[in-house]
This record gives structure tokens, sequence and C-alpha cells, in this order.
């Protein structure tokens, strides 16, 4: 009976065909599912974009500058979509930055601020580079939409406290210096620009105060003790001047230019008594 | 010869009173000099450096560094100067 039922199973197994699953694999290239030309073209300009991305995001990781900014031209060239459009004019003006153009980069930044409004590292290398290439009054304006857009941002305040300083704007400096040290009360170089700006105001004791908190938090900071130091002599604490100065001396042999005032500050007062 | 000894004298004591004057007033300009120094040295610290590039992603999300470091409220993750940078 047994041996009856094995030619019927054996039939069974083979009748019953096992399919074999097809294995997909994700193509990285998508192939066009149309024949329309003008999608065909948006394609190929993607492509375009995400290549030339790719290759000149690893020549500016490489410093190549030049090879950079080329593969960037080509990308605006092509007009993308946002975010890429505003992402290459900024991506192309750190290139060019680093090739010196900082005319043609506060351009690329500009024209990264036209395509989006909110664009905050655009607007922060904005005033790097207009504060290099001497636009005091163009970096103002942009710090101003900054510190509207982001009014606690760090770098914002820092930067428009800068500017306000170098236009002799000393009301708005201070209130960014101390809005700066109000989020983040251990930021010595704060302390220390705060310090400037009352100096100039002719707030000495104030002055003073600053550089000695910069001073508590960065005991070895040269350009702080200096700075105590002029406070110090303008006060007719000549003894205490004379050691600051010493001090700032001794701990600024990495700025050649500090550490000779300093040198000249210290022997001028030495060799006066 | 009395009379010439006692002008003598005085010319001395007012040639050394007005060295002295004069010396003071070095000094004093010397002081002055040395301050107006100063607080031509007294110069704000550095501009803040550039922020680095950006992926073709764009600038929106938390994968975004510059655009986190431009937004940041903590000077360190803003990338400022600190006191050995400046």
């Amino acid at each position: 009976m047994r041996l009856a039922l094995l030619p019927v199973v054996l039939a069974g197994l083979i009748a019953c065909e096992m399919p074999a699953s097809a294995q997909t694999y994700s193509s990285t290239r998508p192939i066009p599912a149309t024949t329309s030309i003008p999608t065909l073209h948006a394609q190929a300009v993607a492509r375009a974009v995400h290549e030339r991305f790719r290759i000149g995001l690893a020549a500016l990781d490489a410093s190549d500058w030049g090879r950079a900014a080329t593969q960037f031209e080509a990308v605006v060239a092509l007009h993308p979509t946002e975010p890429k459009g505003s992402t290459a004019w900024y991506d192309l003006a750190i290139a060019q930055a680093n090739l010196g153009q900082n005319d043609a980069a506060a351009a690329s930044l500009n024209a990264a601020l036209a395509l989006d409004h909110a664009f905050l590292a655009a607007m922060a290398n904005l005033i790097a580079i207009d504060l290099r290439r001497g636009d005091v009054r163009d970096a103002r304006e942009v710090a101003d939409r900054f510190v509207a857009l982001a009014p606690d941002s760090a770098r914002a305040l820092y930067s428009r406290g800068l500017i306000a300083l170098r236009m002799d704007n000393f009301a708005v400096a201070r209130s960014d210096f101390a809005k700066l040290l109000s989020n983040d009360p251990s930021y010595a170089v704060a302390h220390y620009d705060l310090g400037v700006t009352e100096a100039r105001i002719g707030a000495f004791g104030t002055a003073q105060h600053e550089f000695a908190s910069a001073l508590a938090l960065a005991p070895r900071y040269a350009r702080a003790r200096f700075a105590l130091g002029t406070i110090l002599l303008r006060e007719g604490h000549r003894a205490e001047a004379l050691a600051a100065f010493e001090r700032a001396a001794r701990d600024s042999s990495d700025d050649p230019t500090l550490h000779g005032l300093a040198i000249a500050m210290r022997d001028a007062i030495a060799t006066s008594h | 010869m009395m009379m010439s000894r006692r002008v003598v004298h005085r010319i001395t004591i007012a040639s050394l009173l007005f060295l002295s004057a004069a010396g003071l007033g070095v000094a004093y300009a010397n002081a002055g000099a040395m301050i107006a120094l100063t607080r031509d040295q007294l110069l704000p610290s550095a501009a803040a450096g550039l922020l680095g590039p950006i992926s073709e992603e764009g600038r929106t999300g938390w994968a975004c560094r510059p655009e986190r470091a431009a937004a940041a409220r903590s000077p360190k993750a803003a990338e400022l100067p600190d006191t050995d940078t400046h």
C-alpha cells in the first residue's frame, strides 16, 4: 500500500515546481521611465548638479579652490531649484574667498541670500568677507538683519558688536557684548571686547573690571593683560602696570606684535622712573 | 663781587628749576605719549572666520553644521575666536 503511494508522491513533487524568487537590486541611477524631452532634460540637469556638487565639495575639502569654484560656477549656471541654488552660491563664495576674490565672494553670498532670505550661514560669511574688503557699512546692514532673524545667535551678536565698535557706535557694541555675556558669562573674549568698548567711552573703571573678568577666566590671555596694563598706567598705578606688561610680554610669545609692544611698554615704564 | 655771586647763584637756581620743570614736562609728555600709544593698541578681538561648506541637501536640518553654528547661542558652538586665536 505504501509502495503504491510512492509514485504519486514523487509525481506530486515534480509537478509542484518551486519558482525561483527574483532578486532585486536597488538602483543608484533610476532608469528614466519617460520619453518626455523636458523630463529627460530635468533629470540630466539634476544628475549634473549632483555630480558637480560631489566634485566641488571634495575639492573644497582638499583646498583645491580653483577646481571647486569651477564646479560651483557650473552648478549656478544650471539654475537648480532650492535649496541647491542658494547652497551652490554659498559654496562658490567659500572657494572665491580662499582665492582672494572677496568682491566676487560677496556677490555670490548676496545671490544666495536673494534666493534664501533667512540663510544665516550666508549672512555670517558675508559679514566676514565684507570686513575683509573693508565694507563696514554693508557688514553692518547684514549684521542688523542677522540679529533680527536670530537675536540669541552668538555669532550675530559678536559680529555686530565688533562692527559697531569699529563705527564708534558704542551703545550698540556695549548692548551686543553684554547680551552675549548674559547668554554665556564664561566667554572671556566678550569681556575683553566689552572692556575695549568701555575704555573707548572713557569708563575706565568698568573697562578695568571687564579686563580683570577676562583674565579671571583666561589667565594667559595676553591681549587682555596688556589692555589692563594700559588702564593701570592711565590711572597712575605704574608698578601694577609694569607687572601687567611684564606678564603680557611673557604670555604673548605667539603674537610678535603684541610681544614687542608689551616689552616696549615695560621698558618705557622701567626707564622713566 | 658779592652781588655778582648772588646773581650767579640765583641764575643757577633758576636754571636748575627750569631744567627740572622741563624734565618734568618731558616726563609728562612721555607719559602722555605712552598713554596715547597704549590707547591705540586697545584693539577689538578678531572677526569670526568663515563657516564651512554645505552639501547639496541645503542648510535645513541638524546635519548642516555651518547653519547650526550661525544660529548657536554658545560662542564655542558658534565657532567664535577664543583667547588663543585672536
